[in-house]
């Protein structure tokens, strides 16, 4: 018996030599977002196995098949679910895991390669969406993709013609669906484990950021990988495998109807709710016929801001105070995309007054902006004791009024001055909070 | 070591030149290969579509015309209609394919309930454009910028047989330019129906 708890004890000793032990500060689900990414596109692999084992790709097959995991196979219908529900949350995840990085400030340097690469492994992870809403051959699904394809037709015909060529091949149903079957299942995972091994080892150089305020390299107390470490993320990783499970079997997905002509006659072909909120600028009056190409540059310009902002934010240190601008920018554009995801939500199909649009983003980036500057200035005032907020119940304030405040401007309509007050004051109070961070290392 | 350090850049260089040619000679074929190159296809077919038996008034029948995933209304309005062909001159077909983002629009007895004039024409939920079958498809709401296209149809006299034999500018949509004038686009992606 001591003869084999020895062994135990030398080999846990041997892995904490390998494995850089975890600093006390990260013992947090907030940092371990990127792992559940990870263990999310895992899960995808697994399932995704499975249900191939079944799904035919051919226009005439693909519903069938899909329809015969659902209702024939023992635990079919948990399958699609999971693999759907586990793909939805993965892209839920990767916004907070984005918007979080953002707030804390981690892509400064020296982290900025974090950044870009995450940023491509987003846009890969909308690829995987894209491509992988189409598979199933639903009607609203096939009409929709039909549609983002036919919206490069308004971008000059050299740019597009090579990637429509690669996306669509011939042009026919079949060749579509083969194309976006093969970079689904074979092109996306492997840029996907390609650009997540250059954005471990990047992290292996850098190791976690420290909480805002609490100078890089600093000594934190840490605790070894083996076995707190293994039983933290483990228990992380059981949540989220065992949440998703529940969620699937208590609400278990129903597959819409099989795509044909005759049926895409009765629907209105919208986006999954990922793509919502790019589906609503393009139904702006201002960007209808021929000026959709705006609307399509201005998203694209959209995501180059974003791949860039390590590169745009370089002064300065990482607390919302010393970077006031940069933060509360982001903010309005989190809100935002709540918000135009909702209201999208609300109006299926329907062209939006240009006007509108302007009125409410507009009372979003006024109320946010003022409740910001408002409350980062008290910091200078020097009025208001010691952070008592931790930063990252903060950051959840934030997010959850970020996203209630947005919705409720939408349901309530005409209830402008609730909303403008809903989110300024967690605006104020959650900046004024926040205000306080890196205070200690002047 | 001047002498060993040229010689070590010029392996590096030819190590170089090695992976340039590689990834070179790679990527030609690679895209060739993914890309498919325009079809040969240069003429309209002459295609049967229905019977004017068949035809009930304000009561579409789809065919897909020229191509296999080219959907079309063909449809028998209640009075006649400009280019309509058949003894009542009320025959009609359209592009099912919307003209704004593609998507495949609805064919109602009336427009006057989505705003537009009280005729027979095409409905598109996604955007709300609105087409006047009576008068060649003309946009009469919405944010369409052109008419869908017309399927050029002949009436045969002693039999009722009724074929489509080209299409009429502009483009269908996803074919060359939004709303091009070149219908020879209307016959590339796809195969013949």
């Amino acid at each position: 018996m001591s003869g084999l708890s020895e062994r135990i004890r030398k080999l846990t000793e041997g892995g904490n030599r390998m494995l850089r032990p975890i600093p006390n500060f990260s013992f947090r689900p907030d940092y371990w977002m990127g792992a559940l990414l990870v263990l999310g596109f895992v899960l995808q692999g697994i399932t995704g196995f499975l249900l191939l084992l079944y799904y035919v790709p051919t226009p005439d097959q693909a519903w069938a098949s899909t329809n015969y995991i659902v209702t024939s196979v023992p635990y079919g219908s948990l399958l699609y679910t999971f693999h759907l529900y586990d793909a939805y949350a993965i892209i839920l995840l990767a916004f907070l895991h984005m918007f979080r990085n953002f707030f804390v400030g981690s892509y400064k340097k020296p982290r900025e390669g974090m950044w870009f690469y995450g940023v491509i492994l987003g846009l890969i992870t909308l690829g995987f969406g894209f491509t992988g809403y189409l598979l199933p051959w639903t009607v609203i699904s096939k009409s929709a993709t039909d549609v983002g394809i036919g919206m490069l037709n308004y971008f000059p015909a050299q740019l597009t013609a090579g990637i429509k060529s690669i996306l669509v091949g011939s042009g026919t149903d079949a060749a579509e669906l083969t194309r976006f079957f093969a970079i689904h299942v074979m092109l996306l995972p492997m840029l996907l484990a390609l650009f997540l091994l250059i954005k471990l080892y990047t992290f292996e150089v850098h190791g976690v950021a420290p909480p805002v305020g609490q100078a890089e390299g600093s000594v934190a107390e840490s605790t070894p990988w083996i076995p707190d470490g293994i039983l933290y993320v483990l228990m992380l990783g059981l949540f989220y495998t065992g949440g998703l499970l529940l969620i699937s079997s208590l609400f278990p997905a129903t597959l819409p109807p099989a795509y044909s002509v005759q049926s895409a006659m009765t629907v209105t072909p919208e986006p999954d709710w990922y793509f919502l909120w790019i589906y609503q600028i393009l139904k702006l009056s201002i960007f209808g016929g021929p000026n959709v190409v705006y609307a399509l540059t201005l998203v694209t310009l959209l995501f180059v801001l974003l791949f860039l902002v390590p590169v745009i934010d370089i002064r300065g240190g990482r607390a919302p105070s010393e970077r006031p601008v940069v933060f509360t920018l982001g903010m309005i554009v989190a809100t935002s995309l709540v918000f135009l995801t909702i209201w999208a939500y609300l109006t299926p199909g329907q062209t939006i007054p240009f006007y509108q649009a302007v009125l409410y983003i507009g009372i979003i980036a006024l109320s946010e902006g003022i409740a910001a500057y408002l409350g980062l200035r008290r910091r200078r005032s020097g009025r208001g004791g010691a952070a008592r907020a931790h930063p990252s119940i903060a950051m959840a304030v934030l997010a959850a009024s970020i996203a209630g405040a947005s919705a409720s401007l939408m349901l309530l309509e005409k209830g402008y001055l609730i909303s403008i007050f809903l989110i300024a004051g967690f605006v104020f109070s959650s900046m004024s909070s926040l205000s306080k961070i890196g205070e200690g290392r002047k | 070591m001047a002498a060993d350090r040229s010689r070590r850049n010029f392996l590096k260089g030819m190590i170089a030149l090695g992976a340039l040619l590689v990834v070179g000679g790679v990527a030609k074929p690679l895209l060739d290969y993914a890309v498919v190159s325009a079809g040969e296809v240069t003429t309209f077919p002459r295609v049967k579509v229905a019977n004017i038996s068949q035809l009930k008034t304000n009561q579409p029948i789809i065919f897909n015309y020229p191509l296999t995933n080219e959907p079309n209304y063909l449809v028998m309005l209640p009075e006649p209609a400009e280019y309509g062909i058949g003894p009542q001159k009320n025959i009609v077909a359209f592009s099912a394919i919307c003209e704004h983002y593609g998507c495949i629009y609805h064919f109602v007895p009336s427009l006057a309930p989505y705003g537009g004039p009280d005729a027979p024409g095409g409905y598109c939920p996604c955007h709300g454009s609105l087409y006047d079958y009576l008068e060649d498809a003309k946009v009469v709401g919405g944010p369409a910028p052109c008419p869908v296209p017309r399927v050029d149809l002949e009436f045969d006299n002693s039999t009722g047989d009724i074929y489509a034999v080209g299409m009429e500018p502009p483009t269908i949509f996803n074919h060359g330019p939004p709303c091009g004038s070149d219908v020879m686009d209307d016959l590339q992606g796809g195969s013949v129906a």
